[in-house]
Protein backbone atom coordinates (compact mmCIF):
# COMPACT_ATOMS: atom_id res chain seq x y z
CA UNK A 1 0.00 0.00 0.00
CA UNK A 2 2.62 2.20 0.58
CA UNK A 3 4.39 1.36 -3.08
CA UNK A 4 2.73 4.72 -4.73
CA UNK A 5 4.04 7.20 -2.53
CA UNK A 6 4.77 10.61 -3.40
CA UNK A 7 5.91 14.11 -2.14
CA UNK A 8 3.08 16.52 -1.73
CA UNK A 9 5.07 19.02 -4.16
CA UNK A 10 4.36 15.97 -6.49
CA UNK A 11 0.89 15.89 -5.52
CA UNK A 12 0.34 19.43 -5.70
CA UNK A 13 2.12 19.72 -9.18
CA UNK A 14 -0.03 16.66 -10.66
CA UNK A 15 -3.09 18.78 -9.61
CA UNK A 16 -1.88 21.76 -11.03
CA UNK A 17 -0.70 19.71 -14.55
CA UNK A 18 -4.54 18.37 -14.78
CA UNK A 19 -6.08 21.58 -14.08
CA UNK A 20 -3.72 23.35 -16.35
CA UNK A 21 -4.64 20.54 -19.51
CA UNK A 22 -8.57 20.15 -18.17
CA UNK A 23 -9.14 24.29 -17.73
CA UNK A 24 -6.70 26.48 -19.83
CA UNK A 25 -9.01 28.58 -21.12
CA UNK A 26 -9.75 32.05 -19.73
CA UNK A 27 -13.66 31.89 -18.33
CA UNK A 28 -15.90 35.33 -17.55
CA UNK A 29 -17.04 34.79 -14.10
CA UNK A 30 -19.79 36.82 -12.15
CA UNK A 31 -18.45 37.21 -8.45
CA UNK A 32 -18.68 39.19 -5.43
CA UNK A 33 -15.20 40.83 -4.21
CA UNK A 34 -14.41 40.85 -1.00
CA UNK A 35 -11.14 41.81 0.85
CA UNK A 36 -9.50 43.59 -1.67
CA UNK A 37 -5.56 44.82 -1.39
CA UNK A 38 -3.55 46.49 -3.42
CA UNK A 39 0.25 46.91 -2.59
CA UNK A 40 3.07 48.85 -3.38
CA UNK A 41 4.15 46.54 -6.18
CA UNK A 42 1.00 47.68 -7.84
CA UNK A 43 -0.48 44.28 -7.78
CA UNK A 44 -3.92 43.97 -6.61
CA UNK A 45 -4.56 40.72 -4.17
CA UNK A 46 -8.32 39.80 -3.35
CA UNK A 47 -10.86 37.22 -2.94
CA UNK A 48 -13.67 36.26 -4.87
CA UNK A 49 -16.72 34.63 -3.33
CA UNK A 50 -20.18 33.85 -3.86
CA UNK A 51 -23.09 33.92 -1.23
CA UNK A 52 -26.56 32.70 -1.26
CA UNK A 53 -29.21 35.35 -2.39
CA UNK A 54 -31.17 34.81 0.62
CA UNK A 55 -29.26 33.50 3.49
CA UNK A 56 -25.76 35.34 2.65
CA UNK A 57 -24.50 32.13 3.86
CA UNK A 58 -21.10 31.35 1.94
CA UNK A 59 -21.36 28.91 -1.85
CA UNK A 60 -18.45 29.57 -2.78
CA UNK A 61 -14.88 31.08 -2.36
CA UNK A 62 -11.58 31.40 -4.39
CA UNK A 63 -8.19 33.89 -4.23
CA UNK A 64 -7.79 35.95 -6.73
CA UNK A 65 -5.02 38.69 -8.59
CA UNK A 66 -5.02 41.32 -10.81
CA UNK A 67 -1.12 41.84 -11.91
CA UNK A 68 0.05 45.35 -11.58
CA UNK A 69 0.42 45.82 -15.37
CA UNK A 70 -3.41 44.27 -15.73
CA UNK A 71 -4.81 46.64 -12.77
CA UNK A 72 -2.70 49.64 -13.77
CA UNK A 73 -5.16 49.30 -17.05
CA UNK A 74 -8.72 48.03 -15.49
CA UNK A 75 -8.46 49.74 -12.22
CA UNK A 76 -9.26 53.03 -13.85
CA UNK A 77 -11.05 51.98 -17.14
CA UNK A 78 -13.99 50.14 -14.38
CA UNK A 79 -13.78 53.62 -11.96
CA UNK A 80 -15.03 55.75 -15.41
CA UNK A 81 -17.25 53.67 -15.88
CA UNK A 82 -18.35 53.02 -13.06
CA UNK A 83 -17.77 55.57 -11.12
CA UNK A 84 -16.89 54.04 -8.58
CA UNK A 85 -13.40 52.66 -7.06
CA UNK A 86 -12.60 49.15 -7.12
CA UNK A 87 -13.52 47.67 -3.61
CA UNK A 88 -15.02 45.03 -1.56
CA UNK A 89 -18.98 44.21 -2.13
CA UNK A 90 -18.93 44.61 -5.22
CA UNK A 91 -20.21 42.47 -7.80
CA UNK A 92 -18.39 41.80 -10.77
CA UNK A 93 -17.72 40.30 -13.99
CA UNK A 94 -13.99 39.47 -14.75
CA UNK A 95 -12.31 37.28 -17.17
CA UNK A 96 -10.22 35.15 -15.25
CA UNK A 97 -7.76 32.12 -15.84
CA UNK A 98 -7.27 28.77 -13.16
CA UNK A 99 -3.69 28.33 -11.42
CA UNK A 100 -3.10 26.12 -9.04
CA UNK A 101 0.36 26.77 -7.51
CA UNK A 102 2.00 24.11 -5.49
CA UNK A 103 2.57 25.93 -2.52
CA UNK A 104 -0.05 29.06 -3.00
CA UNK A 105 -3.05 26.71 -3.95
CA UNK A 106 -6.21 27.56 -6.00
CA UNK A 107 -6.39 31.01 -7.65
CA UNK A 108 -7.86 33.08 -10.52
CA UNK A 109 -5.55 35.47 -12.45
CA UNK A 110 -7.60 38.16 -13.41
CA UNK A 111 -6.82 39.26 -17.23
CA UNK A 112 -10.27 41.27 -18.11
CA UNK A 113 -13.46 43.12 -16.45
CA UNK A 114 -16.99 43.99 -17.95
CA UNK A 115 -17.59 47.31 -16.19
CA UNK A 116 -20.98 47.11 -17.74
CA UNK A 117 -22.10 43.74 -15.34
CA UNK A 118 -21.12 46.39 -12.58
CA UNK A 119 -23.35 48.80 -13.49
CA UNK A 120 -26.04 46.32 -14.39
CA UNK A 121 -26.23 45.59 -10.90
CA UNK A 122 -25.40 48.47 -9.19
CA UNK A 123 -28.62 50.03 -11.31
CA UNK A 124 -30.19 46.92 -10.25
CA UNK A 125 -29.77 47.73 -6.49
CA UNK A 126 -30.66 50.92 -6.69
CA UNK A 127 -33.76 50.17 -8.57
CA UNK A 128 -34.58 47.46 -5.54
CA UNK A 129 -34.21 50.34 -2.75
CA UNK A 130 -36.41 52.75 -4.42
CA UNK A 131 -39.40 49.91 -5.17
CA UNK A 132 -38.78 49.40 -1.22
CA UNK A 133 -39.00 53.08 -0.46
CA UNK A 134 -41.96 53.21 -3.00
CA UNK A 135 -44.03 50.64 -1.26
CA UNK A 136 -43.27 51.85 2.05
CA UNK A 137 -44.88 55.01 1.18
CA UNK A 138 -41.49 57.21 1.71
CA UNK A 139 -40.02 57.76 -1.80
CA UNK A 140 -41.44 60.84 -2.70
CA UNK A 141 -41.68 62.78 1.04
CA UNK A 142 -38.63 64.94 0.86
CA UNK A 143 -39.57 65.58 -2.85
CA UNK A 144 -43.10 67.14 -1.58
CA UNK A 145 -41.96 69.29 1.23
CA UNK A 146 -42.25 72.63 0.29
CA UNK A 147 -38.80 74.76 -0.25
CA UNK A 148 -39.31 77.25 2.35
CA UNK A 149 -39.42 80.64 0.47
CA UNK A 150 -36.67 82.20 2.74
CA UNK A 151 -33.99 79.57 2.32
CA UNK A 152 -31.28 81.46 4.13
CA UNK A 153 -30.03 79.13 7.09
CA UNK A 154 -28.07 76.18 5.57
CA UNK A 155 -27.03 72.98 7.32
CA UNK A 156 -24.11 71.56 5.21
CA UNK A 157 -22.90 68.30 5.28
CA UNK A 158 -19.80 67.47 3.67
CA UNK A 159 -15.91 66.44 4.70
CA UNK A 160 -14.37 69.47 5.84
CA UNK A 161 -11.39 68.96 3.99
CA UNK A 162 -13.09 68.82 0.81
CA UNK A 163 -13.27 71.90 -2.08
CA UNK A 164 -16.90 71.23 -2.20
CA UNK A 165 -17.41 72.49 0.83
CA UNK A 166 -15.28 75.76 0.32
CA UNK A 167 -16.37 76.42 -2.80
CA UNK A 168 -19.82 76.37 -1.72
CA UNK A 169 -18.99 78.65 1.28
CA UNK A 170 -17.24 81.61 -0.93
CA UNK A 171 -20.10 81.40 -3.29
CA UNK A 172 -22.56 81.97 -0.90
CA UNK A 173 -20.64 84.48 1.22
CA UNK A 174 -19.33 86.59 -1.96
CA UNK A 175 -22.63 86.59 -3.58
CA UNK A 176 -22.96 89.64 -5.98
CA UNK A 177 -26.10 90.71 -4.44
CA UNK A 178 -24.65 90.41 -1.10
CA UNK A 179 -27.65 88.41 0.17
CA UNK A 180 -27.23 87.18 3.36
CA UNK A 181 -26.77 83.41 4.27
CA UNK A 182 -25.52 81.65 7.33
CA UNK A 183 -23.88 77.83 6.32
CA UNK A 184 -22.36 75.33 9.64
CA UNK A 185 -20.84 72.56 8.55
CA UNK A 186 -22.05 69.04 10.23
CA UNK A 187 -18.86 67.05 8.76
CA UNK A 188 -19.12 63.58 7.20
CA UNK A 189 -17.38 61.24 5.71
CA UNK A 190 -18.31 61.00 2.01
CA UNK A 191 -16.95 58.18 0.86
CA UNK A 192 -15.71 55.01 1.60
CA UNK A 193 -18.10 52.66 3.98
CA UNK A 194 -18.44 55.17 6.71
CA UNK A 195 -20.96 56.78 4.29
CA UNK A 196 -24.13 56.24 5.71
CA UNK A 197 -23.27 56.21 9.23
CA UNK A 198 -21.68 59.78 9.76
CA UNK A 199 -24.21 61.11 7.39
CA UNK A 200 -27.08 59.82 9.45
CA UNK A 201 -25.15 61.01 12.55
CA UNK A 202 -24.65 64.60 10.81
CA UNK A 203 -28.58 64.24 10.23
CA UNK A 204 -30.06 63.56 13.41
CA UNK A 205 -27.31 66.57 15.11
CA UNK A 206 -29.07 68.90 12.48
CA UNK A 207 -32.68 67.64 14.21
CA UNK A 208 -31.20 68.32 17.34
CA UNK A 209 -30.78 71.92 16.62
CA UNK A 210 -34.51 72.18 16.88
CA UNK A 211 -35.76 75.29 14.05
CA UNK A 212 -32.07 76.32 13.48
CA UNK A 213 -31.87 75.77 9.79
CA UNK A 214 -34.31 75.99 6.46
CA UNK A 215 -32.81 73.53 4.58
CA UNK A 216 -30.12 70.90 4.51
CA UNK A 217 -27.33 70.43 1.43
CA UNK A 218 -25.51 67.24 1.31
CA UNK A 219 -22.46 68.02 -0.80
CA UNK A 220 -18.87 67.16 -2.31
CA UNK A 221 -16.50 67.67 -4.71
CA UNK A 222 -16.84 65.64 -7.62
CA UNK A 223 -13.07 63.40 -8.13
CA UNK A 224 -11.87 61.15 -10.57
CA UNK A 225 -12.51 57.66 -8.09
CA UNK A 226 -15.67 59.10 -6.94
CA UNK A 227 -17.03 56.00 -4.79
CA UNK A 228 -20.55 57.02 -4.94
CA UNK A 229 -21.68 53.24 -3.25
CA UNK A 230 -22.12 54.89 -0.07
CA UNK A 231 -24.94 56.64 -1.09
CA UNK A 232 -26.89 53.67 -2.46
CA UNK A 233 -27.91 52.01 1.25
CA UNK A 234 -31.50 51.66 1.59
CA UNK A 235 -31.21 52.97 5.34
CA UNK A 236 -29.79 56.54 4.14
CA UNK A 237 -32.37 57.14 1.54
CA UNK A 238 -35.13 56.35 3.72
CA UNK A 239 -33.80 58.29 6.37
CA UNK A 240 -33.35 61.02 3.74
CA UNK A 241 -37.00 60.79 2.40
CA UNK A 242 -38.63 60.94 5.93
CA UNK A 243 -36.32 64.12 7.03
CA UNK A 244 -38.50 67.11 7.94
CA UNK A 245 -36.25 69.28 6.02
CA UNK A 246 -35.53 69.57 2.32
CA UNK A 247 -32.63 68.28 1.30
CA UNK A 248 -30.50 69.34 -1.29
CA UNK A 249 -27.73 67.29 -3.36
CA UNK A 250 -24.69 68.06 -5.11
CA UNK A 251 -22.73 64.97 -4.73
CA UNK A 252 -20.88 66.25 -7.56
CA UNK A 253 -20.72 63.34 -10.37
CA UNK A 254 -22.43 63.34 -14.44
CA UNK A 255 -23.80 59.84 -13.78
CA UNK A 256 -27.02 58.31 -13.10
CA UNK A 257 -28.47 59.52 -9.67
CA UNK A 258 -27.72 57.65 -6.34
CA UNK A 259 -30.72 56.51 -4.57
CA UNK A 260 -29.74 59.59 -2.30
CA UNK A 261 -30.57 61.54 -5.07
CA UNK A 262 -33.40 60.05 -6.28
CA UNK A 263 -35.65 60.79 -2.63
CA UNK A 264 -34.12 64.41 -1.91
CA UNK A 265 -36.11 67.46 -2.14
CA UNK A 266 -33.03 68.66 -5.17
CA UNK A 267 -30.60 67.50 -6.76
CA UNK A 268 -27.67 69.61 -8.80
CA UNK A 269 -25.37 68.32 -10.38
CA UNK A 270 -22.19 70.26 -7.84
CA UNK A 271 -21.28 72.12 -4.86
CA UNK A 272 -21.21 74.85 -6.68
CA UNK A 273 -24.37 74.70 -8.59
CA UNK A 274 -26.15 73.92 -5.16
CA UNK A 275 -24.90 77.59 -4.12
CA UNK A 276 -26.29 79.15 -7.47
CA UNK A 277 -29.67 77.30 -6.58
CA UNK A 278 -29.90 79.02 -3.27
CA UNK A 279 -28.91 81.98 -4.52
CA UNK A 280 -31.21 82.23 -7.15
CA UNK A 281 -33.66 81.29 -5.66
CA UNK A 282 -33.54 84.29 -2.74
CA UNK A 283 -33.03 87.08 -5.90
CA UNK A 284 -36.47 85.88 -6.90
CA UNK A 285 -37.70 86.64 -3.24
CA UNK A 286 -36.37 89.90 -3.80
CA UNK A 287 -37.48 90.43 -7.34
CA UNK A 288 -40.87 89.74 -6.28
CA UNK A 289 -40.75 92.12 -3.60
CA UNK A 290 -39.55 94.67 -5.52
CA UNK A 291 -42.49 94.26 -8.47
CA UNK A 292 -44.97 94.39 -5.27
CA UNK A 293 -43.44 97.40 -3.98
CA UNK A 294 -43.83 98.81 -7.12
CA UNK A 295 -47.44 97.80 -8.10
CA UNK A 296 -48.54 99.46 -4.75
CA UNK A 297 -47.14 102.79 -5.78
CA UNK A 298 -49.02 102.25 -9.09
CA UNK A 299 -52.60 101.73 -7.38
CA UNK A 300 -51.94 104.13 -4.31
CA UNK A 301 -51.21 106.87 -7.38
CA UNK A 302 -54.11 105.85 -8.96
CA UNK A 303 -56.52 105.62 -6.01
CA UNK A 304 -55.61 108.96 -4.81
CA UNK A 305 -55.58 110.33 -8.44
CA UNK A 306 -58.80 109.13 -9.16
CA UNK A 307 -60.01 110.80 -5.46
CA UNK A 308 -58.56 114.17 -6.81
CA UNK A 309 -60.73 114.32 -10.07
CA UNK A 310 -63.20 113.31 -8.32
CA UNK A 311 -63.25 116.34 -5.49
CA UNK A 312 -62.56 118.88 -8.29
CA UNK A 313 -65.04 117.90 -9.99
CA UNK A 314 -67.47 118.41 -7.45
CA UNK A 315 -65.71 121.51 -6.39
CA UNK A 316 -66.25 122.56 -10.06
CA UNK A 317 -70.08 122.02 -9.99
CA UNK A 318 -69.91 124.48 -6.55
CA UNK A 319 -70.98 127.59 -8.34
CA UNK A 320 -73.49 126.10 -11.05
CA UNK A 321 -75.75 124.70 -8.31
CA UNK A 322 -75.59 127.53 -5.88
CA UNK A 323 -76.41 129.96 -8.85
CA UNK A 324 -79.24 127.56 -10.02
CA UNK A 325 -80.39 127.51 -6.44
CA UNK A 326 -81.11 131.26 -6.55
CA UNK A 327 -82.67 131.22 -10.08
CA UNK A 328 -85.21 129.18 -9.16
CA UNK A 329 -85.60 131.09 -5.48
CA UNK A 330 -86.26 134.18 -7.64
CA UNK A 331 -88.61 132.35 -9.62
CA UNK A 332 -90.40 131.39 -7.15
CA UNK A 333 -90.71 135.01 -5.70
CA UNK A 334 -91.98 136.62 -9.02
CA UNK A 335 -94.51 133.47 -9.33
CA UNK A 336 -95.84 134.96 -5.50
CA UNK A 337 -95.73 138.55 -7.02
CA UNK A 338 -97.66 137.54 -9.93
CA UNK A 339 -100.39 134.87 -7.73
CA UNK A 340 -100.90 138.08 -5.23
CA UNK A 341 -101.11 140.54 -7.89
CA UNK A 342 -104.14 137.96 -9.72
CA UNK A 343 -105.24 136.91 -6.56
CA UNK A 344 -106.11 139.86 -5.46
CA UNK A 345 -108.01 141.20 -8.70
CA UNK A 346 -110.05 137.84 -9.06
CA UNK A 347 -111.36 138.58 -5.25
CA UNK A 348 -111.91 142.13 -5.95
CA UNK A 349 -113.61 141.61 -9.72
CA UNK A 350 -115.73 138.94 -7.93
CA UNK A 351 -116.88 141.18 -5.39
CA UNK A 352 -117.57 144.02 -7.37
CA UNK A 353 -119.54 141.36 -9.65
CA UNK A 354 -121.40 140.20 -6.45
CA UNK A 355 -121.92 143.79 -5.11
CA UNK A 356 -123.56 144.41 -8.96
CA UNK A 357 -125.77 142.12 -9.47
CA UNK A 358 -127.31 142.75 -5.88
CA UNK A 359 -127.87 145.96 -6.60
CA UNK A 360 -129.32 144.98 -9.78
CA UNK A 361 -131.76 143.30 -7.91
CA UNK A 362 -132.77 146.46 -5.88
CA UNK A 363 -132.77 148.27 -8.19
CA UNK A 364 -135.32 145.89 -9.63
CA UNK A 365 -137.50 145.72 -6.26
CA UNK A 366 -137.33 149.73 -5.76
CA UNK A 367 -140.62 151.68 -6.31
CA UNK A 368 -138.82 154.47 -7.67
CA UNK A 369 -138.23 152.59 -10.88
CA UNK A 370 -141.89 151.44 -11.34
CA UNK A 371 -142.89 155.60 -10.16
CA UNK A 372 -140.43 156.38 -12.86
CA UNK A 373 -142.81 154.82 -15.39
CA UNK A 374 -145.75 156.98 -14.38
CA UNK A 375 -147.25 154.67 -12.00
CA UNK A 376 -148.01 156.49 -8.50
CA UNK A 377 -148.59 156.29 -4.99
CA UNK A 378 -151.79 156.94 -3.92
CA UNK A 379 -151.85 158.23 0.31
CA UNK A 380 -154.59 158.75 1.94
CA UNK A 381 -154.21 160.20 5.27
CA UNK A 382 -150.63 159.54 5.43
CA UNK A 383 -151.35 156.07 4.58
CA UNK A 384 -151.65 154.22 0.80
CA UNK A 385 -154.69 153.31 -0.90
CA UNK A 386 -154.45 150.05 -2.65
CA UNK A 387 -158.01 149.87 -3.35
CA UNK A 388 -161.09 151.84 -4.34
CA UNK A 389 -163.52 150.73 -2.15
CA UNK A 390 -161.64 152.20 0.66
CA UNK A 391 -162.02 155.87 -0.91
CA UNK A 392 -164.92 158.02 -0.57
CA UNK A 393 -166.33 160.84 -2.54
CA UNK A 394 -164.65 163.99 -2.01
CA UNK A 395 -161.68 162.80 -0.06
CA UNK A 396 -158.37 164.55 -0.28
CA UNK A 397 -155.68 162.33 -1.74
CA UNK A 398 -152.08 162.74 -2.45
CA UNK A 399 -150.33 161.32 -5.32
CA UNK A 400 -146.96 160.51 -4.55
CA UNK A 401 -144.86 160.91 -7.77
CA UNK A 402 -141.30 160.41 -8.93
CA UNK A 403 -140.08 163.34 -8.85
CA UNK A 404 -142.97 165.16 -6.49
CA UNK A 405 -146.72 165.26 -5.06
CA UNK A 406 -150.40 166.24 -6.25
CA UNK A 407 -152.94 166.47 -3.89
CA UNK A 408 -156.55 165.98 -5.47
CA UNK A 409 -159.96 165.16 -4.95
CA UNK A 410 -161.55 162.46 -5.39
CA UNK A 411 -164.35 163.29 -8.35
CA UNK A 412 -166.37 160.15 -8.80
CA UNK A 413 -165.24 156.27 -8.58
CA UNK A 414 -165.03 152.93 -10.81
CA UNK A 415 -164.31 149.54 -9.70
CA UNK A 416 -163.08 146.89 -11.93
CA UNK A 417 -165.69 144.29 -11.93
CA UNK A 418 -163.87 140.84 -12.04
CA UNK A 419 -164.28 139.24 -15.45
CA UNK B 1 -99.35 149.07 10.40
CA UNK B 2 -95.81 148.38 10.69
CA UNK B 3 -94.75 144.84 11.20
CA UNK B 4 -91.65 143.84 12.54
CA UNK B 5 -89.03 141.88 10.46
CA UNK B 6 -89.44 138.50 9.77
CA UNK B 7 -87.27 136.38 11.44
CA UNK B 8 -85.73 134.77 8.13
CA UNK B 9 -85.95 134.00 4.52
CA UNK B 10 -87.72 130.97 5.02
CA UNK B 11 -90.43 132.04 7.38
CA UNK B 12 -91.66 135.57 4.96
CA UNK B 13 -91.86 132.57 2.41
CA UNK B 14 -94.10 130.35 4.55
CA UNK B 15 -96.28 133.78 5.68
CA UNK B 16 -96.14 134.95 2.32
CA UNK B 17 -97.85 131.57 0.73
CA UNK B 18 -100.47 131.32 3.90
CA UNK B 19 -101.75 135.18 2.35
CA UNK B 20 -101.53 134.23 -1.24
CA UNK B 21 -103.59 131.08 -0.66
CA UNK B 22 -106.07 132.94 1.44
CA UNK B 23 -106.75 135.07 -1.10
CA UNK B 24 -106.91 132.48 -4.13
CA UNK B 25 -109.27 130.55 -2.20
CA UNK B 26 -111.66 133.74 -1.54
CA UNK B 27 -111.07 133.27 2.70
CA UNK B 28 -110.32 136.97 3.22
CA UNK B 29 -112.84 140.18 4.17
CA UNK B 30 -112.46 142.57 1.96
CA UNK B 31 -112.01 145.10 4.80
CA UNK B 32 -108.66 143.31 5.97
CA UNK B 33 -107.45 142.76 2.11
CA UNK B 34 -105.52 146.16 1.84
CA UNK B 35 -104.14 145.16 5.51
CA UNK B 36 -102.68 142.10 3.64
CA UNK B 37 -101.93 143.29 0.46
CA UNK B 38 -99.67 145.24 2.69
CA UNK B 39 -98.02 143.05 4.90
CA UNK B 40 -97.66 140.77 1.49
CA UNK B 41 -95.88 143.38 -0.29
CA UNK B 42 -93.60 144.20 2.76
CA UNK B 43 -92.32 140.71 2.92
CA UNK B 44 -91.90 140.10 -0.84
CA UNK B 45 -88.85 143.38 -0.41
CA UNK B 46 -87.76 141.43 2.50
CA UNK B 47 -87.31 138.18 0.70
CA UNK B 48 -86.12 140.02 -2.55
CA UNK B 49 -83.49 142.11 -0.72
CA UNK B 50 -82.44 138.98 0.74
CA UNK B 51 -81.78 137.23 -1.86
CA UNK B 52 -80.27 140.02 -3.26
CA UNK B 53 -77.76 140.18 -0.29
CA UNK B 54 -76.75 136.59 -0.10
CA UNK B 55 -76.12 136.53 -3.77
CA UNK B 56 -73.68 139.00 -3.72
CA UNK B 57 -72.31 137.79 -0.42
CA UNK B 58 -71.80 134.35 -2.41
CA UNK B 59 -70.62 135.58 -5.76
CA UNK B 60 -67.67 137.48 -3.59
CA UNK B 61 -66.77 134.15 -2.31
CA UNK B 62 -66.86 132.24 -5.38
CA UNK B 63 -64.90 134.72 -7.12
CA UNK B 64 -61.95 134.58 -3.88
CA UNK B 65 -62.16 130.97 -4.45
CA UNK B 66 -61.70 130.51 -7.67
CA UNK B 67 -58.59 133.51 -7.42
CA UNK B 68 -57.01 131.61 -4.73
CA UNK B 69 -56.83 128.56 -7.04
CA UNK B 70 -55.40 130.94 -9.64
Amino acid sequence: MTENKISLVELNSLVRRSLESCLPDTYWVQAELSDVRTNATGHCYLEFVQKDERSSSMLAKARGIIWSNVFGLIKPYFEELTGQTFHSGLKVLVEVSVNFHELYGYSLTVHNIDPTYTLGDMVQQRQKIIKQLENEGVLTLNKELEMPILAQRIAVISSATAAGYDDFCNQLKNNKWEIPFYAELFPAIMQGDQVEKTILNALDAILERGDDFDVVVIIRGGGASSDLSGFDTYLLAASCAQYPLPIITGIGHERDDTVLDVVANTRVKTPTAAAEFLIDRMVAVYGQLKELKIRLNRSSVRVIRAEQQRFHSICAQIPAITRSVFLDERHRLERMRSRLKHGTQVLLTRQKHDLDKIALQVKSVSPFEILKKGYALVISEGKIVSSVDNVSLKDELVLRLGDGELVTTVKYKIKNHEA
Amino acid sequence: MKHKSPASYGTAISRLEEIILAIEEQNLEIDLLATYIKEANSLIKFCSGKLDAVNKEIESLLEEETTEKE
